[in-house]
């Protein structure tokens, strides 16, 4: 008895390793597609409504979901305090989107670069701006998606089939 | 279950299933992988056949050499 619930255990563990891995690689291209969804949105508000920027932030962080809204509410709630820069402010968003987002180094290098250009231009150089971000934003999507249909699916099959075979073994 | 048959199906089993992990792994790309697991599972079969021979030997040499 105590050796099936055991041999369960390993099962459920193993498995559920594989599907936290395939987490990673379904959500990797989906946060990176509400990221460029949430630049977009920040466009429009730059080039034809000329939002100033923490309002800007601010509507675009309630139009996005979880881990993306918590990087823009956080930068225009960074911005509100005085004497703050905007690089200052979106650092303070990129930290929280770095810890809770399944987005990996080379995502958030676009994010940082991003960063140095927000606020330091006229409107037309700051659209430019976000065009260059998208464009990097597309590439990584692009990559991210063959990655997830590679290894998604592989790594839940794994996990299963990886318990299994330690459970055999065991027994 | 004598422990000989359980030894018979848990060896299938592992033969089973590194088959499967063998093509999935092999299917998207990752060969060095499908190549390391069956690997393994070769040394893991081994180990479980060694001992049943190990035993073998013991119980010719008992039998028929009266040590």
């Amino acid at each position: 008895m105590i050796r099936l619930v055991g041999s369960a255990l390993v099962v459920v563990a193993c498995a559920g390793m594989g599907f936290a891995i395939a987490r990673g690689y379904r959500e990797r291209p989906r946060q990176l597609q509400h990221l460029m969804e949430a630049l977009r949105l920040l466009k429009v508000e730059i080039e034809f409504t000329a939002t100033p920027l923490p309002q800007a932030l601010r509507r675009v962080a309630e139009r996005s979901t979880d881990p993306i809204r918590g990087l823009f509410a956080a930068t225009a709630d960074a911005l509100a305090r005085p004497g703050v820069t905007v690089a200052e402010a979106w650092m303070a968003g990129y930290e929280q989107v770095r810890r809770r987002s399944y987005l990996v180094p080379a995502d958030l290098e676009v994010l940082v670069s991003f960063a140095r250009t927000l606020g330091t231009s006229d409107s037309v150089h700051q659209i430019q701006h976000v065009d260059a971000t998208l464009a990097q934003l597309e590439g990584l999507w692009r990559e991210a998606a063959a990655l997830q249909e590679r290894y998604a699916k592989l790594a839940q099959y794994v996990g299963v089939l990886g318990g299994l075979f330690v459970v055999i073994l065991l027994n | 279950m004598t422990p000989e048959i359980r030894a018979i199906f848990q060896v299938a089993g592992i033969g089973f299933l590194v088959a499967i992990l063998h093509t999935i792994l092999k299917q998207s790309g990752k060969e060095d992988f499908a190549y390391w697991t069956s690997l393994i599972a070769f040394v893991a079969v081994f180990v479980i056949v060694i001992g049943y021979v190990d035993h073998l030997y013991k119980e010719i040499e008992r039998v028929f050499l009266q040590l």
